[in-house]
Order: C-alpha cells, then sequence, then structure tokens
C-alpha cells in the first residue's frame, strides 16, 4: 500500500481534505475519523515498550550501585578500576568476559549450521508435496511454538541417555540451538519461495539451465532477502537464548552472557547487570543493522515486518 | 498428418521425468534438515517416554530409561496425574488463567498496533514499522530487567504512584504479585503477534475497502465486515504463537515474582528437572504437557496454511 492510498483511507471518504465547513462534521466526528486514537494508542505502546529499555541502559551508567535510583553519570561498571570503583564490571570481571565470549561462538556457530541447513529445506518444501513434507513441515511450525522448555527437557533426556557421546556443554549447546533455530530460514524462505512468480524458474529452465543453476542463478538471488532477514533473526535469538542453552550446559564456564543475566538478574543487583543486557542489546542491533543495510536494496522495511509476520 | 502418434505422449513422459528430477532434487534439499529433525525432535520424545515410564536408580537417585514399550511401568505418570488432580491443580487452573488473560491482551494490545502502522501511519509508516520490529530483536531478558528495575519498591514506578493522591502507595511489585505477572506476561509476549497481523492487514487490498465504502458502508462496518472478518485467521495463528509458548514460560514469573504463590506449570517442570531423582516426574510432566499442546499445535498449522494460502 502506498503513502496516498493510506492517506485517503485515514481521512474520511466522503469530505475532500481540507474542506472544513459548519455542514461538515462536527469536531468530534472528524476527531474520531482521523486516527488520533490510534495514534496516541501507538505513542503510549511504544514508550511502554521501548522506555524501560531506554532506562535499563541509562541506569547502566549510574555511579551508585542501585539499579532503580540514578546517583551520578559513571562508566565504572563497564570498565571497571580506572574510573574508580568497585567489585564487578563488565568488561574487568573475567567471569563476564568468558561469558561473553561463549556467547558469540553460539551465535556464529549455530547462524553457519541452522541457515545453510534451513534454507536448503525451505526451498526443498516449497516443491516437495506429500506426506512426508507435510511431515516434516509439521515439526518445524511445532518447533516454532512448542514451549522451549519442553523442548529443553527432551534434549537433555536424549544427551543424557541415549547420545551420552555428546557431552554437555557447547556442543550439546549447539546441537540444542540448531534444532531450535532451524525452523526459522526454513519457514521464513519457504514462505517466499511461495510468493515468487512461478515462471522464473520456468523461463531458467526453458532456457537450458541445469537444476543447480536454477538454484543459484535465479532462486536463490530471489530468496536472499528471506536468507539475511533469518540470519539476523537467528543470531539475535541464539545470543537472547537462555533457556535451552542452560539447561544444555554443562558447567559455569559454558554458560553464556544470557545464562549468567537470568541466574543474577534476582540475586545481585548492580548496575553490572544493566551493561550486560545493554551489550547484549548492542550487539543484535550491530548484527541486525547490518543486515538491513545487506538487504536495503532488497527490501523495504514493510516487506520486512511482513516477512517476520508470515512465520 | 505425419505427426507421430506417440508425439504428445512423449512430452508429457519428459514433463514427468522433468517433474520428478525435480521432485528429486527437492528431497535432497530437504534431507539434512529432515535427518536433523528426526534425531533432535522425534527421538528425544521417545526418549521422554522411555524415562517418564521408566525406572530410577535406587542408589544414585538418577532415571533410567526403559527402551520397550513392554516394561514400561505407569507409575510415574500415575503419580503426576494424581498430583495433577490434587496438590497441583491449583498451578493449572492458575497457568490458564494467566495464559488467558495475557493471550486476549495480547491481541488487544496488537491488534489496533497492527492496524495503526498498516493503515494510518502514513509518511511516519517506515519508522513506526521499525519500532514495532524492534522488539522482535530486543532480548526478552532485557526487557524483563527493565521493568524489574522501574519497579522495585524505591524505583521510579513507585515513585510515580506515590505523588498520584488516589493510587496505592510503595506497592511490592516484584514478590508474588499476580498483576505483575500476568502484565509482565503481556509484555513480553505483545511483539511476537504485533507482525502476523500486520502482514494480513497489509495484504487486504486497498480496491475492497474502497468498494465497501461505494457500496454504503460506514467506517464501522467496513472495520466489522471486511477488515476483521479477512485477518480472523491471523487473530487466530497469532493467538496460538503467543499462547503456546507462555503455557511453557517459567522464567516470566521467576524473574517479576519469584514465589511459589504465582507458579505456573513451567515452573513444576523446571524444579522436577533440576533436582535428583525427580528426573522421571520432568519428563512425564513435559510429556503431558506435549501431548495436551498437540491439538492446538495442529490448529495451528492448518490455520498458518489457511491464513497465507499457499
Amino acid at each position: 500500500m502506498t503513502i496516498a492510498q493510506s492517506e485517503t483511507s485515514a481521512t474520511a471518504p466522503s469530505v475532500p481534505r481540507g474542506v472544513t465547513d459548519r455542514n461538515g462534521p462536527s469536531a468530534w466526528r472528524r476527531l474520531i475519523r482521523r486516527p488520533v486514537f490510534l495514534a496516541i494508542f501507538a505513542a503510549a505502546y511504544f514508550v511502554w515498550s521501548l522506555g524501560p529499555v531506554l532506562a535499563a541502559i541509562f541506569m547502566s551508567f549510574n555511579e551508585g550501585r542501585s539499579r532503580s535510583q540514578f546517583s551520578g553519570l559513571s562508566l565504572h561498571w563497564w570498565l571497571g578500576e580506572p574510573f574508580g570503583n568497585p567489585t564487578g564490571s563488565l568488561f574487568t570481571d573475567p567471569v563476564m568476559l568468558q561469558a561473553i565470549g561463549q556467547t558469540f561462538i553460539l551465535a556464529i556457530g549455530t547462524v553457519l549450521i541452522a541457515v545453510p541447513i534451513g534454507a536448503a529445506a525451505g526451498i526443498g518444501l516449497h516443491r516437495w508435496r506429500g506426506p512426508i513434507a507435510e511431515g516434516v513441515n509439521g515439526f518445524l511450525l511445532a518447533t516454532f511454538v512448542l514451549p522451549e522448555l519442553v523442548l529443553a527437557v527432551a534434549m537433555l533426556s536424549l544427551l543424557g541417555h541415549l547420545f551420552t557421546f555428546i557431552p554437555l556443554g557447547t556442543g550439546a549447546q549447539l546441537v540444542g540451538l540448531i534444532s531450535l533455530q532451524i525452523c526459522i530460514p526454513a519457514l521464513l524462505v519457504r514462505t517466499q519461495y511461495a510468493s515468487l512468480p512461478r515462471n522464473l524458474e520456468e523461463a531458467a529452465m526453458d532456457l537450458g539451465a541445469s537444476s543447480i543453476g536454477t538454484l543459484f542463478r535465479v532462486v536463490l538471488p530471489n530468496l536472499a532477502p528471506s536468507i539475511i532477514v533469518s540470519t539476523a533473526l537467528v543470531f539475535a535469538n541464539v545470543v537472547d537464548n537462555f533457556v535451552t542453552v542452560s539447561y544444555l550446559s554443562g558447567s559455569s564456564e559454558t554458560q553464556p552472557l544470557s545464562v549468567k543475566l537470568y541466574s543474577s538478574a534476582r540475586a545481585l543487583p548492580t548496575p553490572e547487570l544493566n551493561a550486560a543486557v545493554t551489550l547484549l542489546l548492542v550487539l543484535t542491533l550491530v548484527v541486525l543493522a547490518a543486515s538491513l543495510l545487506i538487504a536495503k536494496r532488497l527490501t523495504r522495511t514493510g516487506e520486512l515486518a511482513s516477512t517476520l509476520g508470515r512465520l | 498428418m505425419i505427426t507421430s502418434p506417440d508425439a504428445p505422449n512423449a512430452r508429457v513422459r519428459t514433463g514427468r521425468k522433468k517433474a520428478r528430477t525435480t521432485n528429486r532434487f527437492a528431497v535432497l534439499l530437504t534431507t539434512p534438515t529432515m535427518v536433523w529433525m528426526l534425531l533432535f525432535r522425534g527421538l528425544p520424545i521417545y526418549v521422554l517416554f522411555a524415562i517418564a515410564f521408566g525406572g530410577v536408580d535406587p542408589i544414585f537417585q538418577l532415571p533410567f530409561p526403559v527402551w520397550s514399550p513392554f516394561d514400561w511401568t505407569t507409575k510415574w505418570m500415575a503419580a503426576v496425574w494424581s498430583n495433577l488432580l490434587g496438590g497441583d491443580s491449583a498451578v493449572f487452573a492458575r497457568t490458564g488463567l494467566y495464559v488467558a488473560i495475557a493471550s486476549v491482551g495480547c491481541v488487544l494490545i496488537g491488534y489496533p498496533l497492527a492496524y495503526f502502522a498498516a493503515r494510518c501511519a502514513g509518511r511516519w509508516k517506515g519508522l513506526v514499522l521499525m519500532a514495532l520490529v524492534l522488539p522482535f530483536f530486543i532480548s526478552y531478558l532485557m526487557r524483563m530487567v527493565a521493568w524489574m528495575n522501574l519497579l522495585q519498591t524505591d524505583g521510579y514506578f513507585n515513585a510515580i504512584l506515590n505523588a498520584l493522591p488516589f493510587a496505592p502507595h510503595d506497592v511490592n511489585w516484584l514478590v508474588g504479585n499476580p498483576v505483575t505477572v500476568v502484565i509482565g506476561l503481556t509484555y513480553g509476549y505483545v511483539p511476537y503477534i504485533v507482525l502476523p497481523l500486520y502482514a494480513a492487514l497489509d495484504a487486504i487490498p486497498q480496491r475492497l475497502l474502497d468498494a465497501a465504502f461505494d457500496l454504503g458502508a460506514n467506517r464501522a462496518s467496513v472495520f466489522w465486515r471486511v477488515t476483521l472478518p479477512l485477518t480472523r485467521p491471523a487473530v487466530v495463528t497469532g493467538l496460538f504463537i503467543v499462547a503456546l509458548p507462555m503455557i511453557g514460560d517459567y522464567y516470566t514469573t521467576n524473574l517479576l515474582s519469584g514465589s511459589p504463590s504465582t507458579a505456573m506449570i513451567g515452573n513444576v517442570i523446571d524444579n522436577a528437572a533440576n533436582s535428583s531423582g525427580q528426573g522421571p516426574q520432568a519428563a512425564a510432566y513435559t510429556l503431558l504437557l506435549l501431548i495436551v499442546l498437540l491439538i492446538p499445535v495442529y490448529l495451528y498449522a492448518r490455520y498458518q496454511r489457511k491464513g497465507f494460502g499457499q
């Protein structure tokens, strides 16, 4: 929908824009016809949803120990000693540094395996019809909506009793995360593939391209937006994940930042925690921004939102 | 006249052959995911059965799985079942209540937002969409921690309330307060429902709405008789997308309340899975939850296809 169209639907269809005569609708009715209430509602939602996050980021620069009372600007919860104090600061705490490293290992490892496998399945499932394909599809959709806890307990049981050759720790975490995230590229790619014009491939085939040639030179370039979006989403999901990852972590050395956060959220309330969540956020947003820049020529924001909405 | 009678058949045959090779190629592309899903999604469920119907080592208190269905004992399942009817029935009812209120809340908040983004945002559309997509990428944990900061007893939220004359003063939000948990669940899951609703609203062609207006419908009846029926599948899908994961949520109550008085099914499973000797109970609970959720998952899969037709 273009902007011009959406504006005509937003204002009253019978009254031309800018016409305000006394015989027209009353001020009250005009207020209702303009989406003022919706706009206020949306603004209130944005304050409600993003406000606390901004406040939390701000609190990581607090000088005092409190996460609820601001007492002055300081960087010591981030950088430690040279700026003052204290007990724990994010970038000097070896435990935290190791956790950050683990987060990176898991996120990159999962993206490298889950995205290619999942995207290939998304392409395959678009073309392959039949009961087995339906079954795979069902498994993917179920993985997407089932509570993560169910999948984590099942995976822990599997690795504990049957696949004992995969010890708990980084390997197990990667296996669990890939199983969880594979559905995202698969479903996104399949949905985008379904919206591509069908004669694109037929034309390539008629011009003599092989299946593989068509895949690499016609299909994949057209599916690039959904592949890039799913890469960003998988990365973000892994950085945020703490259910699967904490169930499958062997020792405290293999706990990534999110698990440290979750376990200390109610126990250790210093702004170091806020610094850590801010770092997680920055990490995710950098990846999101990078993928959007890459996909900029290929997608509009509207398309991105629609694509994500079709999961 | 000279065309061979075989010619049309021959074309059909090559057509079929082409279809078959395409199909084989598609199967090849899907195989890695299929194998992975069987090994790490299908098999674990069988292991859950083997543990839930298996035994516990008397010395080490570790569960041992029984692989053959003929040797299964229903002891643990029966214990869990009687727990559900007895001591844990309150937890079950509470989970249902919290999830129902929070899911409906998600729709009531998400629908107007999606509607605003799709229809009314005008030149702000890009920005509005960005703000709707952003929470998708902000960690759930981060958003919960952010609220924990504000809801501290000496936090800014209470400071605002204390400044108002008729509001409750010095509320203890973060210990065993069901209101906090339900609002927290709603807050946490709203972003997941906005985008499916947006996709559905955005897909309605403008000429359909114009036609309704031309036929004399006012805005209210266009909404009730055109927009809402067309987005109903998305509302149902969206409800599944928020409600199903919420049923197994244990971290929101842990973070925002941490009290047994607001425990959900997820907390029961999480506690059992983390204490020794309770492996079979944890497996039995998980299995039960999985079986209960199978029907909604099936409905979700059907609706999902219907909503965005193939």
